[in-house]
């Protein structure tokens, strides 16, 4: 391992690639290293390799560790690499971990338990049975809303050593984001991953996210996540609703085809999702399609 | 709400596949088995055959494994297999035996469901994809479909992901026109979707509960069987209230109702396998350990399991 990853690595615009496949369904790598060279070069603080966006819940241990060696081959050092962990106990997750720190990972992202839900103290074994037994430093990733990461866990997650950040998303909502920055920010790096809400969240104060919209609309993101910094709020609004309709017509029923379709329209060439998402209907593509139109030019 | 658009088109039934499914008949008590784990959380296969040998000395209608109850998705297809291998040896055809599948993608559906093959396991029980985003109900349908021409072995649909449910008409359209499901297990608590399901009267399969507080309600509208975590921790008396439920004798269901509705509340929420468990311990029966992260049961948790048992007339 190059680095030892922390809180400070987590911010900025840190896409979750997308993990590309060919007719078969398997890996197609070339697509995968040209979606992170592109992504790199427009200015992507780090990447997660397998995360919702990258449909790690559909990938075995074997390929995540194929997609991290090729990834952290691909930004040979420049930019940090996180490896998703997207499973449903915690031998599973060990397995998934190691595979990612074997391959060269910098950090892995943890959701909680993705079926059945632990109580707080199986959580919390959870996240630090994972560290003990791999050592990666860790990104919290709530996205599992019948498994939330309360800001009371988190507050109890933030004392286990590997935790360096996390990823506030579906789990929960932009006043646990608050709560949560009031409360551990200046211990663990807090990022924001709603796609229709990026706008809101990053004025209150998150530090970065790593949310499919970044990869769906990076540019958008990047100038959006900078005008913030600057406080352009209105340039920031602007861009925001640029972006929305676009998160909208992507929906989240049958999500992984909507985003693939979403870059497949802007030329990125990156295949279909795992069955069962399919390809979208013509009347999906469509709105879609017009959505896209509608922000071909980045506002401001 | 859902749009009922009856009848449904249906499709002539694949030959090869009827000779199975004519001989199949899943109904009444079908319990969920715990899965019992060693200390290092493997499968201890004899603790397997003596869960199935009580649940068929108590004499239910059929036996599940490797479902939620038997923490299906923790499990490897290597685990899943000497499950199911276990208990078919032990019900040696005496009752059908159903192995339960929850995995996120159409390829590991199918590399566990084809190496479920051999062990003669009598049908499959799969969720449908759950994680996070779901897909809609046409690709849901292609998605059975499929898995049963790639398997080929008969599939219970398990709609039990509350973020992921399927509608009652994508539910009675499966069951139509796939041959190869023959039965759906309507969980998720939502006994409106189980009275909308049972109203369209599907003829292609069974429509079983999952329901675990309203399993006397359940067979009262109709429902062919049950699939339910509280059936594995009180076999007996579900047993009996199905028989009761049957045989039209409402006082003696209704009674029974009220005795199972405090172990379901005392098993049901997070960390249920664990509970489920602890619970089978207090019964004198080896569940063995529940896999991590599921936790050490709270004493509050156990005192509630202990009076609801008593409360049961089982302890």
């Amino acid at each position: 391992m190059a680095r030892t990853l922390t809180k400070e690595d987590i911010r900025g615009v840190f896409p979750p690639a997308l993990s590309t496949f060919d007719d078969n369904e398997d890996l197609d790598l070339d697509t995968f290293r040209r979606e992170l060279a592109y992504l790199r070069d427009l200015g992507a603080t780090g990447f997660v390799i397998g995360g919702s966006t990258g449909e790690g819940h559909a990938l075995t241990p074997a390929e995540l560790h194929t997609l991290c060696q090729v990834a952290i081959d691909e930004v040979r050092g420049e930019i940090p690499i996180v490896g998703g962990v997207i499973t449903t106990y915690t031998r599973d997750a060990i397995v998934r971990a190691q595979a990612a720190r074997d391959a060269g990972a910098d950090g892995i992202m943890l959701t909680p338990p993705i079926y059945q839900p632990p109580s707080d103290e199986g959580m919390v074994d959870y996240y630090d049975r994972v560290w003990r037994e791999v050592g990666l430093p860790i990104v919290i990733y709530n996205v599992v809303p019948r498994a939330p990461v309360t800001p009371e866990l988190t507050e109890r997650l933030a004392d286990i050593p590997g935790v360096i950040a996390t990823k506030e998303s579906i789990g929960g909502n932009l006043e646990t984001l608050g709560r949560i920055i009031e409360s551990v920010g200046d211990r663990i790096a807090v990022t924001w991953a709603q796609d229709p809400l990026m706008f809101p969240g990053y004025a209150m104060g998150a530090v970065g996210s790593i949310s499919g919209i970044n990869t769906i609309l990076p540019e958008h993101s990047i100038r959006m996540f900078d005008a913030i910094q600057r406080n352009d709020l209105a340039t920031a609004a602007a861009i925001h609703y640029q972006m929305t309709p676009v998160a909208r017509a992507i929906g989240l029923v049958n999500w992984p085809a909507g985003v693939k379709a979403a870059v497949n329209l802007q030329g990125r060439k990156v295949g279909l999702a795992r069955r069962p998402y399919v390809p979208l209907t013509p009347e999906q593509h469509s709105r879609l399609e017009q959505a896209l139109d509608a922000c071909r030019t980045v506002a401001g | 709400m859902f749009q009922l658009r009856p009848p449904y088109r249906r499709l002539v039934a694949v030959e090869s596949s009827r000779e199975k499914l004519m001989t199949l008949d899943l109904h009444g008590i079908i319990p969920p088995l715990v899965t019992p784990f060693g200390a290092d959380e493997s499968v201890l296969e004899d603790a397997v055959r003596a869960e199935v040998r009580l649940h068929l000395d108590a004499g239910v209608h059929g036996i599940c494994v490797t479902g939620s109850t038997g923490e299906g998705a923790s499990l490897s297809a290597q685990d899943t297999v000497a499950v199911a291998r276990a208990a078919v040896k032990e019900c040696a055809g005496s009752r059908p035996v159903i192995a339960g599948i929850i995995r996120d993608s159409l390829s590991d559906v199918v590399r566990y469901g084809q190496a479920l093959k051999e062990t003669g396991v009598d049908a499959l029980q799969i969720t449908p994809v759950h994680y996070l985003f779901t897909p809609d109900g046409e690709t849901t349908f292609a998605y059975y479909e499929r898995i049963a021409a790639e398997v080929g072995l008969p599939i219970v649909v398990y709609n039990v992901v509350p973020w992921a449910t399927i509608d009652p008409v994508t539910l009675a359209r499966i069951l139509d026109d796939i041959p190869l499901v023959v039965a759906v297990k309507q969980s998720g608590g939502d006994i409106h979707a189980l009275a909308t399901l049972l109203h369209l009267g599907p003829t292609g399969g069974k429509v079983l509960t999952a329901i675990d507080d309203l399993l006397y309600p359940s067979f009262t509208l109709g429902a062919a069987g049950a699939i339910a975590a509280t059936l594995t921790v009180v076999p007996g008396l579900c047993v009996d209230l199905w028989n009761a439920t049957q045989a039209g004798d409402h006082a003696t269901a209704l009674a029974i109702h009220n005795r199972l509705l405090g172990v379901w509340q005392a098993i049901g929420g997070p960390n249920m396998p664990a509970r489920i468990k602890v619970a089978l311990a207090m019964l004198g029966r080896d569940g063995g350990q529940a896999r991590s992260p599921m936790s050490p049961v709270t004493d509050a948790e156990r005192a509630q399991l202990e009076q609801a048992l008593r409360d049961a007339g089982v302890l």
